[in-house]
């Protein structure tokens, strides 16, 4: 977590789940050390699902080529 | 699964030899969990068992690992539904074995499931099922995973803080909607990524520390027990849909040194502690008094940013007596009985805050509170019918004892 708006003191943490509070801005770096294809979502699990559909909403993945 | 094997041969020959572990856990997966709620009301559940012989837990198994050491992880759907997984949260394994079903595999009824991967950092992790999660997760399927140091002692990581004992609290909530068939009993159709469902709105009524609420919380598997400077570790896991505002007793000197399996560079020394779903936190207590207090653990809704109810882990820091001893010993007696309008409380020493007296059929008729009562004696006053009464002494709203008392 390299900047919060919110939560300055946050600043250097390593996380795999955090919050993003309504219009707080949040910068990461990410160093991936394996290549796939993985979840990146919201872990309010209300939020990903959406019109009756799982997944929807929230739910994204992400590639990481060899 | 030949290939699986093989590899697991080949963990097994290759780790060893470097004093690291094979470590092997199987999780059954059910579909038809019953749950009894502090309430009396059960609910039907999905769940992670470890024999056939028990209901699903909830939340699941607390499964251990040394850093380093190999994990096996034997999934067996005996569920007679939906397909099943275990997604690994935090622990960084690689896709195949990260358990989202369309990403990497997923465990039919009656089929094994196998998920191999190195214990990575020490810390405190979950694993959940990531089949149509939303459901999944409610239903009950998670619990957390716990990687100690390589040697397995009681320190928080290579160079960090040594401790006396660990306590795990995992909170989460239940919707008994969500625990009907029609929500339970979705569209799994594996041949598509996507799952059409039908969710109500999520409107929980139980509020749950590892599983349990209200009065539950009182038996001493829950309670935190410790005694002055004795370093205490907590692993706090929130795997609810409501995040977690945690008050620790002042006097506890809790301090924030560890999150979802990382230390924290600078630890922060704070009395409260926000936990979002999906979150873990590691707490370091180190009381310098004795006391008899609670954690409060309020759950807010992230909408709303209000707090739907608040439940209380019991505190006891002490020197010589046991949380056991304090909280069990029926200690208080009513006296005289049977008397007219007026009674009294002798505690025995035993801090109470509330007496609730209910009539013959079972409405409440007068309610005292106070701060931490813990006179020797007290003096009850009220004008009710004659008849049998129940008084109920409470401790954070816990009952401490229940007596008779016949008003004439």
């Amino acid at each position: 977590m390299e900047q919060s708006s919110e939560h300055p003191g946050h600043e250097g943490r390593i996380k795999d789940t955090f919050p993003i509070n309504p219009m707080e801005v949040l910068t990461l770096e990410l160093v991936p050390h394996q290549s796939g294809e993985y979840p990146v979502h919201d872990h309010n699990l209300i939020a990903v699902t959406g019109a009756n559909i799982y997944p929807n909403g929230m739910f994204l993945t992400m590639l990481i080529e060899p | 699964m030949t290939r699986r094997i093989l590899f697991l041969v080949f963990l097994t020959g290759s780790f060893i030899s470097l004093g690291q572990q094979v470590v092997n856990h199987q999780l059954i997966a059910r579909n038809l969990g019953e749950k009894e709620m502090h309430d009396g009301v059960v609910l039907r559940t999905f769940g992670f068992a470890q024999s056939f012989s028990e209901q699903p837990p909830i939340p699941g198994p607390t499964l251990y690992a040394n850093e380093g050491d190999s994990v096996v992880l034997d999934l067996f759907n005996v569920s007679q539904g939906a397909p099943h997984t275990i997604h690994l949260h935090g622990l960084d394994v690689n896709q195949e074995n990260d358990g989202v079903p369309h990403l990497s595999f997923e465990v039919h009824h009656m089929e094994h499931g196998y998920y191999y991967f190195v214990a990575p950092h020490p810390g405190t992790y979950f694993y959940h099922c990531h089949v149509v999660s939303t459901i999944h997760v409610q239903a009950g399927m998670y619990g957390v995973f716990i990687v100690k140091p390589a040697d397995g002692s009681n320190i928080t990581w290579d160079g960090g803080y040594p401790y006396s004992q660990e306590k795990l609290y995992t909170m989460s909530e239940m919707d008994p909607l969500w625990h009907e068939d029609s929500v339970m009993e979705h569209d799994h159709d594996t041949t598509q990524t996507i799952h059409e469902v039908s969710i109500p709105e999520y409107h929980p009524s139980y509020f749950l520390v590892n599983g349990q609420s209200e009065q539950q919380l009182l038996e001493p598997d829950i309670a935190l027990q410790t005694a002055k400077e004795e370093v205490s570790f907590l692993r706090m896991a929130n795997i609810g849909y409501l995040a977690n505002r945690v008050t620790f007793p002042e006097e506890l000197n809790a301090k924030i040194i560890s999150t979802d399996g990382r230390p924290i560079v600078n630890p922060e020394i704070s009395d409260t502690l926000w936990i979002s779903p999906g979150e873990r936190y590691g707490v370091l207590i180190e009381p310098i008094v004795d006391l008899i207090d609670s954690i409060e653990i309020s759950y807010v809704n992230m909408n709303t940013l209000t707090s739907e109810e608040i439940q209380y882990v019991p505190v006891l820091v002490s020197g010589t007596n046991g949380l056991n001893e304090a909280l069990i010993k029926r200690t208080f007696e009513l006296y005289p009985n049977p008397s007219a309008d007026q009674f009294y409380i002798k505690s025995g020493g035993q801090p109470y805050d509330g007496i609730k007296i209910y009539d013959a059929m079972g409405r409440l008729v007068h309610v005292e509170n106070h701060n931490y009562m813990d006179a020797e004696i007290m003096d009850i006053n009220m004008d009710v019918a004659k008849g049998i009464y129940t008084v109920e002494i409470l401790l954070n709203r816990a009952i401490l004892d229940t007596l008779k008392w016949i008003n004439r």
